[in-house]
């Protein structure tokens, strides 16, 4: 009896666990195509915002298909619109994945601007490193250096970005993330053409 | 209606509990690290109230339904696998048809599933009781649990930020109390809010250790 | 990672300690500080199960999640992995051990709903940890959350001896104002190492 009722207690954990699995696989594989969706609208339209290219929701990817082209050399891939240069970032924040586009001029030299597409930093905190407001402190920086955060003071040298109050970590992996990025464009855009 | 006779019935008693005086998060001492977190800004504290009520009244009533088939020594396995499949079931249909409203709940999920109320309530009460005063039971402590971190946000939104719901309230020249706005320093606060709140409620006072 | 083992163990501990400057594992935290041998007995309890559950884990998400695609299911597979380790490991305590038993077998269960732990699995999944830095990182992370309760719980004892605690601030009242002042001293602690 005692085992017979240990056996039906197990069997109800595992009937449990086997039927939670089969909805979270089903969930996924339906979810899947729209993620999909969502992330390439998402990217799309941010970079065309970037580029300065106006875009309706019914038009976005023909525009995206006349406008930009995307390049890719020595297994890195970024993106062309007019005379600048759009790459995807991608790195570990705080408590997530953080990803975005970084947006240069045509020669590498200087950052025009940085967009986050997602994070999952810290609400009310971290999270502001998606600011628009927050991100124009990357405007005009340079490219070509590392860039440091700007501790105690306005940041005014071109390798300097300011930091959020409270989310310092948050703020010092975005820069790592995009600063790494820029370094890695440069060196294989630049590096090795003739 | 006569309301003087509801206030009597066992679903109201029930809901009332946990929304009053068993606060989820003063009394019962349950959700602390997210409203530590999150209660920083009106429209987050917002978001993850309603998110913990949805959560936690369903789940309740879920396992109140399963209640009599959960082996005992397997309680806490159940209540974990019932409540996370269904959020994360939530989240995947969120990011399928809702994309927007997701991205930004993203880093909320987790915080929901772990968030102590959760489970708190399911062992407290759904174990031994019907669906629907399960139900009750979860929205009384959910409910308490929304109204305190908004009440918190409040505070550390115009404290810290000078904005409420995103709107300008204090000139710019007020200097922002960052530490308020970070959880470190929102213990302070939430131990005031734990003052005043046993006070309010005419809470017997915790022996003197 | 090229990333020193050693360094994320004190780094789990002190710099980065999971309670003070993440502020996990909360709810415990304020339950368990209220005398300093409830605390140690819980602190030990927890590095003891997440030196297990740290690498099961990392295993598991290793070996079966990602060749399997199934990175959606971490969160679940995660806690019914503690869940399920956690009582395996009272019931092998209880055994073999009992006198271990009797003076920490009680908080066992405990364990099971301490963030802490879960967050020890999500933090290594996130940052890619190898098996060595899991192993110091859980570790690390078990004696730095007994380490945060174990202080608190010293100075409650000292607070109780003094007996001068508001009537409505005792107990998690005024703990929470013990917190929020260590908390802010280990804000000191921020910059020095880099952990991930």
């Amino acid at each position: 009896m005692n085992l017979k009722r240990k056996l039906l207690d197990v069997l109800f954990i595992v009937v449990l666990g086997t039927v939670s699995v089969a909805l979270l696989l089903a969930a996924q594989s339906y979810s899947a195509p729209a993620v999909k969706r969502f992330q390439e609208t998402r990217l799309k339209t941010n970079i065309l915002t970037a580029a300065g290219i106006p875009w309706t929701p019914a038009d976005f990817r023909d525009v995206f298909e006349q406008r930009v082209t995307e390049q890719t050399k020595d297994g890195a891939a970024w993106f062309v619109a007019d005379s600048l240069v759009i790459y995807e970032f991608k790195g570990r924040g705080l408590w997530g994945m953080i990803e975005g586009i970084a947006t240069f001029d045509s020669a590498i030299n200087t950052i025009i601007s940085v967009r986050v597409l997602s994070q999952e930093e810290t609400p009310g905190l971290g999270d502001r490193i998606a600011d628009p407001e927050y991100l124009v402190t990357y405007r005009g920086k340079t490219a070509a250096a590392p860039l440091d955060l700007a501790m105690r003071h306005k940041a005014e040298a071109e390798n300097e970005v300011d930091a959020i109050s409270g989310a310092t970590l948050s703020s010092q992996a975005l820069l790592k993330i995009v600063s790494e990025a820029a370094a890695r464009l440069r060196a294989v855009v630049k590096g090795g053409t003739s | 209606m006569n309301l003087r006779k509801i206030a009597y019935t066992r679903p109201f008693r029930t809901f009332i509990a946990g929304f009053f005086k068993e606060n989820a998060v003063t009394y019962q001492l349950l959700g602390l690290c997210s409203t530590l977190a999150v209660s920083n800004k009106m429209e987050n504290a917002i978001a993850m109230g309603l998110g913990v009520v949805f959560v936690v009244t369903i789940s309740s009533a879920l396992i109140s339904l399963l209640r009599k088939w959960i082996p005992p020594q397997y309680r806490m396995i159940t209540y974990m696998i019932v409540t996370s499949t269904f959020v994360i079931l939530v989240d995947q249909f969120l990011k399928a048809s809702f994309p927007l409203i997701s991205s930004q709940l993203g880093p909320y999920v987790g915080l929901i599933i772990t968030n102590c109320i959760v489970m708190g309530r399911q062992e407290a009460f759904a174990i031994k009781n019907g669906a629907w005063l399960s139900f009750l039971d979860g929205l009384g402590s959910s409910l308490s649990y929304l109204y305190t971190l908004v009440i918190l946000a409040f505070i550390r939104e115009i404290l810290g930020f000078g904005t409420l719901m995103g709107v300008r309230v204090l000139p710019e020249s007020f200097p922002p109390w960052v530490v308020i706005t970070m959880a470190q320093g929102a213990w302070f606060l939430l131990a005031i809010y734990y003052w005043i709140f046993r006070r309010v409620a005419k809470l017997k006072p915790v022996e003197q250790e | 990672m090229t990333l020193n083992p050693l360094i994320i163990l004190v780094a789990a501990v002190f710099t980065h300690n999971i309670a003070l400057t993440y502020l996990i594992g909360m709810c415990p935290m304020l339950a368990m500080s209220r005398r300093i041998d409830t605390a140690v007995g819980m602190g030990v309890a927890v590095t003891f199960v997440l030196a297990i559950i740290g690498p099961l884990n990392w295993l598991i998400y290793r070996f079966l999640l990602v060749p399997t695609h199934s990175e959606v299911m971490s969160f679940l597979v995660f806690i019914i992995v503690i869940a399920s380790a956690v009582q395996l490991v009272e019931m092998l305590v209880s055994r073999f051990f009992p006198a271990l038993h009797s003076s920490f077998g009680v908080f066992l269960p405990l364990i099971t709903v301490n963030c802490a732990v879960l967050a020890v699995s999500l933090f290594v999944m996130l940052r890619e940890y190898s098996l060595w830095q899991t192993v110091t990182f859980s570790i690390g992370t078990g004696i730095g959350w007994g380490l945060a309760t174990t202080i608190i719980a010293g100075i409650r004892e000292r607070l109780a001896l003094i007996g001068d605690v508001p009537a409505d601030l005792r107990g998690a009242g005024i703990t929470m104002v013990i917190a929020g002042i260590l908390a802010l001293a280990f804000i000191g602690f921020s910059g020095m190492v880099a952990i991930q």
